[in-house]
């Protein structure tokens, strides 16, 4: 397989668990995959996977397997099509929760190898602001916020961005508002917590846009489909495109 | 990293066999403060190293404040005199994402130790910006900003 130029690495991360945050990074893969790139989603959320599920996969190695040395890396990336594989992790692995440092440097030397295959690298973290929700921040280019307008779920992620920027020295943050009501109510949270970041932390905070609450699409992740694909006309599924542009515009690595 | 206070003076006050004793009596004191499976040990002269392993910064710091309490309370008899012995503490941690080689991390630790010599002597120096749980806790002040709105951006451009 050829190496890219360039790979950008993402990870789409919310501080608050039930955002849509694995359903955003699945759907928003397919749709930068639809533009013609090669995309790698890898399942951050180690030690409670569920990209496979969402995707409907059935996979026998995982991120577990090739830290262990018995999986090729790149034979463990489960292609859905051409141009858009997936690494999945382990389901009820609980030590992979906390991986220790030579774990953690294994994975990142695995992953920016790995990555390199691809044009964008897409990594669905864990919620929360566990050892492993901070290491893969600490390792991409771009951090993606997904929020809800509940006060909880902003809270959650401004907690997530002051400690990505205290402990990390992190100053640029991508945010998503899901399950947004109006395009009112959306920037209105927006501007809430980019006010209160810059202020309180002097970080920026940059608006990508908002996905719209749709039942269609809820429906599609109980059925462990793609939205984006099940149903193209959705507004989530016009908003998901939007966002891929978005994201194809961010710079390479900053 | 641990070093008695004004053990030049003792020694030549009292002798050099009275600072036999006072290193003793310190590190007898400090041995019998520390859990099993820490390791004490004598750096040179007057100074000491204890390795805490598994210890958080916090916890470290909290040890060196149990052990410089220690000392500063159990005066020692010499030459009919009683004399209080006090000691510098500095602390540090060696975190998971760090690359330091051994001598780095122990030349950063002496920082601590310098700082809390040049402090006055008989107290614990660490990385206090470390350890405040608060510099990534959500405040009160943030969090109101955040539901009900009404903080302005007043460094708008940086």
């Amino acid at each position: 397989m050829r190496k890219r130029a360039e790979t950008r690495k993402l990870c789409i991360t919310s501080g608050k668990g039930g955002v849509g945050k694995t359903s955003f990074a699945v759907n928003v893969a397919y749709a930068l995959a639809d533009k013609g790139h090669h995309v790698l989603l890898i399942d951050g959320d180690l030690g409670l996977a569920n990209v496979d599920i969402l995707m409907g996969l059935s996979v026998t190695s995982n991120v577990r397997h090739i830290l262990e040395g018995d999986s090729d890396p790149l034979e463990t990336v489960v292609f859905v099509q051409e141009n858009l594989g997936i690494l999945p992790a382990s389901s009820g692995v609980p030590e992979m929760v906390t991986l220790g440092p030579e774990d953690q440097t294994r994975l990142g030397r695995l992953l920016e190898e790995l990555a390199n295959h691809f044009d964008y690298a897409l990594m669905d973290t864990a919620a929360g602001i566990g050892p492993s929700v901070l290491w893969f921040n600490n390792f991409v280019d771009h951090n993606i916020i997904l929020l809800t307008p509940d006060p909880t779920s902003l809270t959650d992620a401004y907690a997530l961005i002051k400690t990505l920027s205290r402990e990390f020295h992190k100053d640029r943050f991508q945010l998503i508002l899901n399950f947004a009501g109006d395009e009112e109510e959306a920037h209105q949270t927006f501007v809430r917590i980019q006010t209160v970041a810059k202020k309180f932390l002097d970080v920026e905070v940059v608006y990508l846009g908002a996905i719209p609450d749709d039942e269609a699409v809820n429906t599609a992740v109980r059925r462990q489909l793609p939205f984006i694909q099940s149903l193209p006309d959705s507004k989530a599924a016009q908003a998901v495109h939007l966002l891929a542009a978005k994201i194809e515009s961010l710079n390479g690595v900053e | 990293m641990i070093d008695l206070d004004h053990f030049k003076r003792l020694n030549d006050d009292y002798g050099h066999e009275a600072g036999n004793k006072a290193l003793q009596w310190s590190s007898s004191l400090w041995r019998s403060n520390i859990r099993r499976i820490d390791m004490p040990c004598r750096y040179g002269g007057e100074e000491f190293s204890i390795i805490l392993p598994g210890s958080r910064l916090t916890q470290a710091a909290r040890a060196a404040e149990r052990l410089r309490v220690a000392l500063e309370d159990a005066p020692l008899r010499l030459n009919g005199d009683v004399v209080t012995l006090t000691a510098s503490f500095g602390v540090d941690a060696y975190g998971e994402r760090e690359t330091l080689t051994v001598e780095g991390f122990i030349q950063r630790t002496d920082q601590y130790l310098l700082e809390a010599k040049s402090r006055g002597r008989n107290r614990v120096c660490f990385d206090e910006s470390k350890v405040r749980g608060v510099s990534t806790e959500v405040m009160a002040d943030e969090r109101e900003a955040l539901i009900w709105g009404g903080g302005t951006v007043e460094n708008g451009g940086r």
